[in-house]
């Protein structure tokens, strides 16, 4: 059941890719996805390629894939190790994760989390505060980030 | 014709008395700087006195201090609203837009008749848009739309120009006459010619990805090369027909053999040589590959179940319809009863309660061992 799933979705995927987003499985077993992003435009990000990983677990669609970057990427919501903090991957009453969302929605949903960063719910504080604060000092190190690790 | 009424007449020229109900109503224009304004004023006579009474409401404080205005005659009640009018300092006299008007129409025709490029050119009734229209030498048509702001003196404000950001970006924000800032136009767009031939060239020749719908700002193209494999093209605007800059988007053990093969060849590109031919040059390919047409274009088919997309789960079919008329999604009793389960939902009897994965309103699921 869950294999149908997965071919399904992944084949939407390659043939009506969102924008922006690439994906496609690291090895026959549809455990683990690759996906790439580009940073959106207007965005510290811009012109950057962000690798990020799914993994799915045995109990998907009911349980939500967890979303890793592999890329370095300085934003309130991701840690050093790649992990985001998103309510759309948690499983309710903490998140809002559904079946019905899907791997394009989470893949969708992690690019606009590029695009506008939710400092008030942030997963690196000093991060968060800087964006808030000190917003042209934020752009100027995600910048940074992203030309260094990202291009 | 009393005294009074002369001497009203003389000053107030444009406003009328008639009499109703027994009451002078004093109705008509008066003017406050270089503009007309509403006046109405009645007046009623107590015990042979004259008292006047203004009707009109100009809105803010001011007709607290116009309410207490008292005169023995019309002409000096009329006199006084005026000064109390001109005294108030947020009050200007609105503005008279004749001259500013009489501009705009004068420069858009002269505008309109002089520059031989225009093809289309409209101006809004109310003379805030105009919209142009031009041919390139390749024939590409290029609107531009351009604000007019009428405070002070009229200036041109261009809209969201439909041109790539890098040239926007250098563009004045605004503009003194109508004339300057199509001729700016014009000459962004000619110095744009290579950059509109190679990405038209672009778009003719393979499968592009991203931008769904590519405009002229785009400076660049997703190229589709094979089921989960594309290449970012990014053109260099400073020098177009420079190696444009590429990154490939795939998965790692399929993006690795493209990335050695373009390793070897990236110096070959030849900028004099036709930009689409040098991309598959350097890419090693004879053409650009076509994409398969059989899209799957929705991730289910009608009646197919939401959870786990398919019709036949155990030789079931989707037993579940979600009850709201605008979602009326389909699930497979065991693929609702492990979500419903997995969120811990309520238990009733022989049911679980919960909400549609897809709707979120109510939704009920028997317990599949008791169906």
């Amino acid at each position: 059941m869950q294999r149908q799933r997965i071919a399904r979705e992944l084949e939407k995927l390659a043939s009506a890719p969102p924008t922006g987003i690439s994906v496609a499985p690291r090895d026959d077993k549809l455990n683990f996805l690759e996906a790439q992003m580009i940073g959106p435009d207007n965005t510290p990000y811009k012109n950057g390629v962000f690798k990020v990983q799914l993994q799915i677990s045995e109990k998907y669609p009911f349980s939500p894939p967890i979303v890793k970057f592999l890329t370095k990427v300085y934003h309130p919501n991701i840690d050093d190790n790649g992990r985001v903090c998103m309510d759309l991957t948690k499983l309710p009453p903490k998140g809002c994760w559904r079946p019905t969302v899907g791997l394009e929605g989470v893949l969708i949903a992690v690019r606009m989390l590029l695009e506008s960063p939710n400092a008030d719910d942030p997963l690196m504080v000093d991060i968060a505060d800087e964006y808030n604060n000190t917003y042209s000092e934020f752009v100027k190190k995600a910048q940074m980030y992203t030309e260094k690790y990202a291009c | 014709m009393e005294e009074s009424e002369l001497e009203l007449l003389l000053k107030y020229p444009l406003l009328a008395c008639h009499t109703q109900d027994g009451a002078k109503h004093y109705v008509g224009k008066i003017l406050f700087g270089n503009h007309d304004i509403d006046l109405h004023v009645v007046e009623e006579n107590v015990r042979e006195n004259p008292t006047f009474k203004l009707k009109t409401i100009y809105g803010g404080s001011i007709d607290d201090a116009l309410s207490k205005i008292t005169a023995p005659k019309i002409t000096e009640f009329v006199d006084k609203i005026v000064t109390t009018l001109e005294n108030e300092p947020d009050r200007k006299p609105p503005q008279n837009l004749t001259k500013a008007y009489r501009r705009i129409l004068q420069e858009y025709s002269e505008f309109t008749g002089f520059h031989l490029t225009i093809k289309k050119c409209q101006i809004s009734s109310d003379l805030s848009k105009i919209h142009v229209t031009t041919v390139d030498e390749g024939c590409r048509e290029h609107g531009l739309d351009i604000a007019v702001d009428w405070n002070e003196t009229a200036i041109f404000i261009p809209l969201g120009l439909n041109l790539p950001e890098q040239v926007t970006n250098s563009f004045p924000t605004n503009f003194p006459y109508l004339t300057e800032i199509y001729s700016k136009f014009i000459a962004a767009i000619e110095d744009l010619q290579p950059f509109f031939d190679v990405m038209d060239d672009l778009d003719r020749s393979c499968c592009v990805l991203d931008p769904e719908v590519p405009t002229r700002r785009d400076c660049y193209r997703r190229i589709w090369l094979d089921q989960n494999l594309s290449v970012m093209v990014i053109v260099n605007l400073a020098n177009v027909k420079s190696r444009p800059e590429l990154k490939f988007l795939g998965p790692e053990r399929v993006v690795q053999p493209w990335f050695e093969k373009l390793g070897d060849k990236l110096e070959d590109w030849d900028e004099k040589k036709n930009f689409v031919q040098e991309l598959l040059n350097i890419l090693g390919l004879e053409t650009f590959p076509v994409k398969p047409r059989q899209d799957r274009v929705t991730l289910m088919d009608a009646g197919e179940c939401s959870i786990c997309f398919s019709l036949r789960l155990n030789d079931k079919l989707p037993e579940i319809i979600c009850e709201n008329k605008c979602c009326e999604n389909h699930y497979h009793v065991e693929c609702l009863y492990e979500w419903l389960t997995s969120i811990n939902s309520k238990r009733m009897f022989n049911q679980l309660h919960g909400q549609c994965p897809n709707c979120e309103k109510k939704i009920a699921c028997p317990i599949p061992d008791l169906v």
